[in-house]
């Protein structure tokens, strides 16, 4: 690796990071939670407000990041659902991301505080994720937003549940979704494609850790039924879900997995832009201050930008 | 002129080059072979770049020839011969059309047509390029050939449209003969094209006046015919030369003097000075290590020359401001001259100080400065280039997200690696700022950058990649790195070009890469290795495919069916002909390839060409001993051995009567003997893995060949001897087939002398089409294939 920033930056990632498959869920939020860097950039949007939404499953946690600017034309409305292998992470982990992603993309994004394992197994996040964006879409005029533009996002484990709520829409005739952001995203709990194998240690995100965060997720070894609602690769097919922006790291043990979902989206027929990051790791992008996460981040909210409609609504499917 | 109405539809093609100069040329020549749809762009009407533009008398190259010439084709390299040691601008430009006519390049280009507008569509992950002429052109890909030294500089002094004699451009010089006989000149520059064409114009001249703003320093070129003896020393010599070359720091094999200036005593440094001095122009600037570094070794080569410049120059005021006063020598080009300071020592030669008097205007019958006039009858403008982004950022370039070239570039250029430019997918320049460029051989280093892109447009095909970006960050860090080499140097001390310094209102940076030539190659080489770090690879759904390779097997996917990647083969007979063809396809496929042959020479520059993946060990096939350490060294460097291809072979045709006994053995030895030697000494090295053996018979083998018959014998021979060894192998995991050809147009058969007409398919076979059927022999497509013979003759044996 020619990259010294990469290579130092890793070093300390690894180094620093706790080693969470040996602990229980609540000390691995707690030991990763304290190593949360405080928010730098809170005047990015016009105002962020915490609500809690009704779901089937009870009450649901969810902040609203609106941009700034005057209002006229309703705004695509991003439903975001953090990372961190389904155990770790919250609202807070991810606050600094969502409001460069509202501000950059002149979107109302709803990051969502879905329930997390190992006390809530699988499918609990993605039920969440889903009444989330079903919410988002009766709501969104409310919001300043447009119910034509819901576009879903997430990196990793929340990558898995951007694309989830897809097929789960798609399935159970949910809202129209506009497009889909997968970020490094978790696709399979099976362990041993050729990332997984090349970078199983020593590039941050470990397989190690990996098995335990799909093991908390699935409260074992199985994955529920409709096991697609869980592990997007595994449906049927993938036509008819919304256009889809997959990022993927070279040095991530799932690279493989974006790399296979986005070729699954794309020979169905979905439109797609697929990045690829060579030299870079898991979790590189929502790092603040990293050179090439500011690089790639400026290219994703381009993306974001251009995959979706114009802002002009188009007709629901009927 | 851009009409709306009668714009042509554009021509499209995967990859658009821009320039038909020595690094254009090479582009669409790699290009092509690389089988990509190529179109060449050049605004000239003919070939050469800057060789076809810089016609001025005395106009030459300051890299001697054998260096400054092609390295990638070792018959190319052989066949031209270069009269002196450095050519002039009529031979390097003669050279140049030569190579486009040998390798078939002119039908690829459209001259006449300057590109002026790049827009790129995200969407499509294309480029639409528009010339001058209202052609436009699209592209997957934009390869930008087009200069260091190719945007004329005219500098902007106030009446020069007054001036009612003869104008003239070095850079823009004129076809027909100029005659200067019984005319005044003045001659407005002293940088390389005004010293070369200084004296020449002098001689002619009623009077000439120099007008010199910055004095240089100029060493003799000491140029020469190359002898004959010189001329069979130099092809010895050449393979040693280039390879010693592609990792030197300057792309020539000269080294600096072995010891410091100052840990030797003033008659050995004397000497050397005058040693390399002796040897002639810009190298003199690197006589010592450490000579653009160190101000106090630099005093003593100013030193040295300033002495020079003093024992030529008679008239001491003229001497005074010929001697360069405000740069370290070397940290502006040194010129290369013959004749320039004794051009001073005549009466008609005028030397004027524009730092003492400045231009203040242009006549209509002269030029005036501050305390003169000069009445002439021609003026010749040798005022140099926007050099390095001139020929860049005078196209409108539009990128990805709104990014346009001037502003990428407002406070100087931003590349990753000199090649790539963040905001602007899929463009790529050769010999750009941030690559050694002008510092090194620029014929060697455009063929180190266009091989590297080459592969990286390879591979993004082959992994279905439609576009590649420079990361911002990784341009900017990359960047940063060539301008902190250069503050490490003495080099930004001076008002070069280098820094953009002749161009008013140009950023001051030091633009070319000076960490060495070498050291860049292997710092492109471990990017490709890491997987392109430092780009973004993008693929779009929707977008329109590729050409794909003219002979690799395909799919409708546009993908090759069969990979190699991942798999270390050894290849025989491989420098030139079939075994080359299967070289180069392997390493497209993926393959790591020990191309062997007793034929070291093409050997390898093949290897050099096919880059990284590819390295030469020589091998005389009938020599077990041999055979033992190529398997060794790789085991050794690769750590496996997957496939073997036993393509050596040679082919006699002629009555067996005709045959000495020491003959037949011969035949036998390599065509049978070879491949069963090389057979056991991989097997064990290749039964860790599982591996492949690919024997190229022929149809000779099959049924019999009258007038041929040792040859035919040698491949029936050879057939059993494959057949016997899948039983024996089969339990070690390794598979052995026969390939047949039938008459393939390589250079051990004459093709074109036999008469194919009654073949159901009336022609002969190419190399590439043989090397398909040996790629999927070896590679996992082939898994269920052993002990047979695969026959691929166009229908021959039907």
């Amino acid at each position: 690796m020619l990259d010294t920033e990469v290579s130092g930056l890793l070093q300390v990632l690894d180094q620093g990071f706790p080693p969470v498959h040996l602990m229980t869920g609540a000390q691995a939020r707690a030991a990763v939670a304290a190593r949360r860097v405080p928010v730098d950039n809170l005047d990015d949007v016009r105002a962020a407000e915490d609500r809690v939404i009704d779901t089937e499953d009870g009450p649901l946690r969810v902040r609203i990041y609106h941009p700034r600017g005057d209002g006229g034309e309703p705004l695509p409305v991003i439903v975001f659902f953090h990372g961190g292998g389904f155990v770790l992470c919250d609202l807070e982990s991810h606050d600094g991301f969502c409001r460069r992603m509202s501000k950059h993309t002149r979107a109302v994004v709803v990051s969502v505080d879905y329930r997390l394992a190992p006390e809530h197994r699988a499918p609990a996040a993605a039920r969440d994720a889903y009444a989330a964006v079903r919410w988002a879409a009766r709501h969104a005029a409310e919001l300043g937003g447009d119910p034509n533009r819901i576009v879903t996002a997430g990196d990793s484990a929340g990558g898995n549940l951007a694309a989830v709520v897809c097929l789960m829409a798609r399935d159970l005739g949910g809202p129209p979704i506009a497009a889909q952001v997968l970020v490094y995203p978790v696709i399979e709990p099976s362990f041993d494609s050729d990332s997984y194998r090349r970078y199983a240690t020593g590039y941050f995100n470990t397989r190690d850790a990996m098995r335990w965060y799909w093991r908390q997720y699935l409260g074992g070894d199985t994955v529920p039924e409709p096991a697609h609602h869980v592990a997007p690769l595994r449906a049927a097919d993938h036509a008819g879900l919304p256009p889809a922006v997959v990022v993927t790291a070279g040095l991530d043990p799932l690279c493989d997995e974006g790399r296979d979902y986005a070729a699954a989206l794309a020979r169905c027929g979905v439109p797609l832009v697929h990045r690829h990051y060579p030299g870079l790791f898991h979790g590189f992008l929502t790092i603040a201050a990293f050179g090439p996460a500011v690089c790639a981040r400026d290219i994703l909210w381009a993306d974001i930008t251009s995959i979706l409609p114009g802002a002009t609504p188009r007709k629901a499917p009927a | 002129m851009n009409t709306s109405d009668d714009t042509p539809r554009p021509e499209t093609c995967d990859v658009l080059v821009v320039g038909a100069g020595f690094a254009g040329l090479y582009a669409v020549h790699r290009s092509v072979a690389a089988g990509f749809t190529t179109i060449g762009v050049e605004a000239a009407p003919g070939v050469g770049g800057t060789w076809y533009w810089n016609r001025y008398p005395g106009a030459r190259c300051d890299v001697e020839s054998i260096d400054y010439s092609y390295s990638f084709d070792a018959e190319l390299q052989d066949s031209w011969v270069w009269s002196e040691r450095y050519a002039t601008q009529p031979e390097i430009h003669a050279y140049l059309e030569h190579v486009a006519d040998r390798f078939g390049l002119r039908r690829h280009f459209r001259f006449g047509r300057r590109v002026e507008g790049a827009r790129f569509d995200e969407g499509s992950s294309a480029w639409t390029v528009t010339a001058d002429t209202g052609h436009a052109y699209r592209a997957r890909f934009l390869v930008l050939a087009t200069g260091s030294l190719s945007a004329p500089h005219r500098p902007d002094i106030p009446g020069a449209g007054d001036f009612a004699g003869e104008v003239l451009f070095t850079a823009r010089w004129p076809h027909e003969n100029v005659s200067f006989a019984g005319k005044r000149v003045g001659v407005i520059g002293t940088g390389s094209s005004g010293i070369q064409s200084i004296p020449i114009i002098a001689e002619e001249a009623a009077s000439l006046t120099v007008f010199q703003r910055s004095p240089n320093y100029s060493v003799p070129a000491f140029n020469r015919p190359l002898t004959e003896e010189e001329q069979v020393r130099i092809r010895a010599e050449y393979p040693e030369r280039r390879r010693k070359s592609a990792y030197s720091g300057a792309g020539t094999p000269h080294e600096t003097y072995p010891r410091g200036a100052f840990e030797i005593d003033e008659a050995e440094r004397r000497a050397a000075f005058e040693a390399r001095w002796r040897e002639g122009g810009v190298l003199f600037g690197k006589t010592f290590p450490n000579q653009t570094v160190d101000e106090a070794v630099n005093r003593l080569a100013r030193d040295f020359a300033e002495a020079k410049i003093r024992a030529i120059v008679t008239d001491r005021r003229v001497a005074d401001d010929l001697v360069p006063v405000d740069h370290p020598i070397g940290t502006k080009r040194i010129c290369t001259d013959s004749g320039y300071y004794e051009t001073f020592n005549r009466a008609d030669v005028t030397l004027v100080n524009l730092r003492r008097e400045p231009i203040t205007a242009i006549t209509e019958r002269g030029i005036r400065t501050a305390t003169g006039s000069y009445e002439l009858d021609t003026i010749v403008y040798a005022t140099g280039f926007d050099a390095m982004t001139g020929a860049v950022t005078q196209i409108d370039i539009r990128g990805a997200r709104g990014s346009g070239i001037g502003e990428a570039w407002a406070n100087g250029p931003v590349t990753y690696l000199g090649m790539a430019i963040p905001g602007f997918p899929n463009l790529f320049t050769v010999n750009g700022p941030g690559s050694p460029s002008v510092l090194a051989n620029m014929v060697l280093t455009a063929e180190q950058q266009v091989d590297w892109l080459i592969d990286l447009i390879a591979d993004c095909r082959r992994r279905g990649v439609t576009e590649v970006e420079a990361r911002a960050d990784a341009a900017a860090k990359w960047t940063e790195h060539v301008s902190e080499a250069a503050h490490r140097t003495l080099f930004p001390l001076a008002g070069s070009w280098y820094m953009g310094a002749n161009i008013e209102g140009k950023s001051r940076i030091f633009m070319p890469y000076i960490g060495g030539f070498g050291n860049y190659r292997r710092i492109c080489d471990q990017v490709r290795a890491d997987g392109y770090e430092g780009f973004v690879l993008t693929e779009r759904k929707g977008t329109e495919a590729m050409t794909g390779p003219t002979s690799a097997v395909r799919t409708t996917a546009d993908r090759p069916v069969i990979s190699l990647a991942g798999k270390v083969a050894i290849i025989t007979g491989a420098a030139r002909g079939q075994g080359a063809a299967e070289a180069e396809l392997f390493v497209r496929l993926g393959a790591t390839v020990v191309i062997t042959d007793t034929n070291e020479r093409d050997g390898t520059a093949l290897a050099g060409r096919l880059g990284p993946s590819a390295s030469f060990r020589p091998l005389d096939v009938t020599d077990g001993a041999a055979w033992s350490r190529v398997v060794a060294e790789t085991a050794a460097v690769h750590g496996r051995i997957d496939v073997l291809v036993n393509n050596a072979g040679v082919w006699r045709k002629a009555p067996l009567e005709e045959w000495t006994e020491d003959e037949l053995r011969g035949m036998f030895d390599v065509n049978l003997l070879g491949p069963i030697l090389g057979m056991r000494a991989v097997a064990p090295t290749m039964s860790v893995t599982g591996g492949s053996i690919v024997n190229v018979a022929s149809t000779a083998g099959i049924r019999g060949h009258g007038g041929a018959l040792p040859y035919a014998s040698s491949k029936w021979g050879l057939r059993g001897a494959s057949r016997s060894a899948a039983q024996e192998y089969a339990p070690r995991g390794i598979r052995v087939n026969c390939v047949c050809p039938g008459v393939v147009d390589t250079p051990m058969i004459d093709a074109a002398a036999l008469d194919l007409s009654r073949q159901p398919m009336p022609r002969a076979g190419t190399a590439e089409e043989i090397a398909n059927m040996v790629a999927f022999l070896a590679s996992d497509a082939g898994a269920y294939c052993t002990g047979a013979d695969f026959v691929v003759d166009g229908g021959a044996t039907a």
